[in-house]
């Protein structure tokens, strides 16, 4: 306090603040943000000081004039050491010294040093906007707001007000207001101002979706004063260009902005968010080896950066390259695991690799990472899902087709027998009846009753097949599902003299699933297993099982022909088919996705040409006792 | 004018039944086989003037038999049942010779009728004495004899590979 007043000359204006400099007594300074106590360090760190204000400021600081405020945060150490050693300088001249300060980007020490010459007459308007453009840079834009509009109020025509106080209002949504401030700046005499105007006015029209408008402001800006350059381009200019490109993207004019977007990323000093804009740029035309080519350039500088390992994620979906894809954006949710991005993109991954449970279920994550979901999400979800319908209708047909298919070449003889049985047992019994023979009649009726629950059996399985509602909790006893399914088989099993062997402890167990789905998987396992056993010496099919904790494991085996390696890769895929007579290659997919919806798995256990193949279903154990 | 000695090859058990029921009701004489392969075996032991036959059939299936069939007595009418229908069965099974050619589930006034007029056409082709009802047959004729009364008669078969 007693160091202020002291040094309040005949110009100051100045109320020292509280904590006063504190260097005579106990000769405690802070020095380059940090707190230097030592007699020595601190008389040497003054002399450091003092030379480099001197460069700074030059003649003003043998000028009497003010002392400031020294707070003592770290950083406005060269202000205090002038003002505990000269106590006399020039306000102007430290006007100055904060505007290098704040070009050199230290804005606290500016402030500082701002704030000490606000009260200063001559200095309050350089102060204010001052102020102003280092609230702005803090994004503090009330208070920058109302330092311009301070400044302005002094001198109406300020161009760094008027620009500033655009800015400003801009970034807190005035448009109206920063809009005239524009106006009122582009006005003013001489080039720089006019194109300052334009191009906050660019910004403004921007802001309010008018793309077109914005683009003319800003080449208008661009053309009427070209920003200045000393070897490197500024910032000012980049960010210009970048604006620039921006609304030549929403205008659909994509050549255009690729140039301007081009140039800016080229200037950028490492690549950032205007490489990574170019990148996506580039992804949304399509151009994915330069957008990929961006994108890593950005990885190379941060190995994690979000944006890019989604932007190249989706590069790679582009490319349908989806298990890379997959990659990149597993990457990312390691990291994030509520990433929207990464996890639409792996969505989308898994809608376009057929896997359409996984996408919902990535879908559905979302949802619960975002509870109420923006609109645009929702109408995605909708998409979405009236496409797995239209895709489910889709394939639940093409299942019906493939099950009737399988079906047709044996169920005709599988209906007639049954139907043979009833027609001649009721015929007999006609015939014996007209001679008066009634010993056989309840042996026919019998023989009818068979024939009907054998044909009974038969429809079931016929409409099960045929039908899409899958229940998944279901206990189903393994022995019911491979009884259905082998009454289509029986017949032509035996006409092809292949034994089926089904295992005694296979009987008992019961699953967690669906008895008609199940059935439906036994049925297009037994059917393979009938064709692939045609050449067969060996004609055996063999059905077991196996219980553990709360898994079940049943196996399907055949002694038939066997997989190649390259078949077996490719045996679950859709519409992949080896049959010779025209398989629909949906057997096994639709198998896999039964499977999968009742929460279990199936997959080639072993196969080998020529020796047989042994497929493994997995699914959840029934809990309680097995009965059988 | 007696009833023939018929040979059921059929390998659904209640099915041969009642097959075997509705003919003997017409006093004819029945031997029965499930399979091919036992088919042939009783088809050789005896001599059947009309084999009521399924296609579908483990061990030899029916087509075979019936070509084993026609190779051996030419003269036998055989009598295909079958559950499959398809036409190009149909076909390959008239051009083997089949008497006449049956779906599932035949009517059994069909299938009697199909075994008499087979009954006819053999003994038509063949000349045998009749068998009276309840009569052991007579045992069967040498077959070089059966051939050599054939042999003016035997139309040549139309595009059939030999055996």
């Amino acid at each position: 306090m007693d160091s202020a007043s002291e040094a309040a000359g005949p110009t100051t204006n100045v109320t020292a603040a509280s904590g006063a400099p504190d260097a005579p007594k106990g000769r405690r300074l802070w020095v380059d943000g940090r707190l230097v106590t030592d007699d020595a360090e601190v008389a040497a760190a003054l002399k450091r000081v003092r030379t480099r204000t001197k460069k700074l400021v030059g003649e003003a600081v043998d000028k009497p004039a003010v002392d400031g405020a020294g707070k003592r945060t770290g950083g406005a150490a060269e202000t205090r050491a002038v003002d505990a050693e000269n106590r006399s300088i020039d306000p102007e001249a430290l006007a100055k010294v904060a505007g290098r300060l704040f070009n050199e980007l230290r804005v606290r020490e500016a402030i500082e040093i701002y704030q000490s010459i606000l009260r200063v007459e001559s200095t309050r308007a350089d102060a204010n906007v001052g102020l102003g453009w280092c609230y702005l840079h803090l994004r503090d834009f009330d208070r920058s707001i109302r330092y311009f509009e301070a400044a302005l109020d002094a001198q109406p025509d300020d161009g760094r007000a008027l620009y500033g106080a655009g800015l400003s209002l801009l970034e807190r949504g005035r448009l109206v207001e920063a809009a005239s401030y524009a106006r009122r700046l582009a006005g003013l005499s001489g080039n720089e101002h006019r194109a300052r105007g334009l191009y906050v006015l660019g910004l403004v029209d921007r802001a309010r979706g008018a793309w077109d408008e914005a683009a003319a402001h800003l080449e208008e800006s661009l053309r009427t004063h070209p920003h200045r350059r000393r070897g490197q381009p500024g910032w000012s200019e980049i960010r210009h260009r970048y604006e620039l490109a921006l609304c030549y993207r929403e205008l659909n004019r994509p050549v255009r902005a690729l140039e301007h977007l081009g140039w800016a990323a080229q200037h950028e000093r490492k690549p950032g968010p205007i490489a990574l804009d170019l990148a996506k740029l580039y992804l949304e035309l399509e151009q994915h080896d330069e957008a990929e080519e961006r994108f890593q350039a950005v990885l190379k500088h941060d190995r994690h950066s979000r944006p890019a390992l989604v932007g190249l994620g989706r590069v790679r979906l582009g490319k349908h390259d989806y298990k890379r894809a997959i990659q990149s954006f597993s990457e990312v949710l390691s990291r994030a695991s509520d990433d929207l991005d990464a996890l639409n993109g792996m969505a989308e991954c898994y809608k376009r690799l057929g896997d359409l449970d996984r996408a919902a279920r990535y879908l559905e994550q979302i949802g619960q990472h975002y509870k109420a979901p923006s609109a645009q999400l929702e109408r995605r979800l909708r998409s979405l899902e009236n496409e797995r319908q239209m895709r489910d209708a889709e394939l639940l047909r093409m299942r019906n087709i493939a099950a009737l298919n399988i079906m047709a070449t044996g169920i005709a003889h599988e209906l007639r027998q049954p139907l043979t049985l009833i027609r001649l047992a009721a015929q007999n019994a006609r015939r014996d009846l007209k001679k008066g023979d009634v010993k056989h009649i309840d042996a026919d009726l019998e023989d009818i009753d068979v024939g009907v629950v054998r044909l009974d059996k038969i429809i079931s399985v016929l409409r099960d097949a045929a039908s899409d509602e899958v229940a998944t909790d279901e206990v189903v006893v393994l022995e019911d599902a491979i009884d259905a399914a082998m009454s289509l088989f029986r017949a032509q099993l035996a006409h092809r003299e292949i034994e089926v062997v089904v295992d005694k402890k296979a009987s008992a167990v019961r699953v967690i699933g669906s008895r008609v789905a199940l059935q439906q998987v036994l049925i297009n396992l037994i059917s393979n297993a009938r064709d692939a056993l045609a050449e067969a010496q060996t004609k055996n099919i063999r059905i077991a099982a196996a219980e553990n904790d709360d898994k079940v494991r049943i196996e399907v085996s055949d002694t038939g022909c066997g997989m190649s390696e390259a078949v077996r890769e490719r045996a679950l895929d859709p519409f992949y088919t080896t049959k010779q007579n025209g398989g629909t290659g949906l057997g096994l997919y639709i198998c896999h996705n039964l499977l999968h919806r009742m929460n279990g798995s199936l997959r080639i256990k072993e196969t080998s040409v020529g020796r047989g193949t042994t497929f493994e279903i997995e699914l959840r154990r029934a809990e309680g006792p097995s009965y059988g | 004018m007696g009833e023939p000695r018929v040979l059921v090859v059929e390998d659904e058990r209640d099915i041969r039944k009642h097959i075997i029921r509705a003919l003997e009701r017409e006093g004819m004489t029945i031997d029965q086989a499930e399979d091919g392969e036992q088919g042939w075996n009783v088809f050789e032991q005896a001599l059947h003037p009309v084999v009521v036959l399924d296609l579908r059939m483990p061990r030899r299936d029916g087509m075979a038999l019936l070509r084993m069939i026609h190779d051996r007595r030419p003269e036998t009418q055989v009598i295909i049942l079958t559950g499959h229908g398809s036409k190009t069965d149909a076909i390959q099974a008239l051009n083997l010779h089949a008497a006449a050619y049956l779906e599932k589930p035949p009517d059994l006034g069909a299938l009697l009728e199909a075994v008499r007029a087979g009954w006819a056409e053999y003994q038509e082709r063949i000349g045998v004495p009749l068998v009276p009802a309840g009569e052991e047959p007579e045992p069967p004729p040498d077959l070089d004899e059966v051939r050599r009364a054939l042999a003016g008669r035997e139309r040549t078969p139309p595009g059939r590979g030999g055996p």
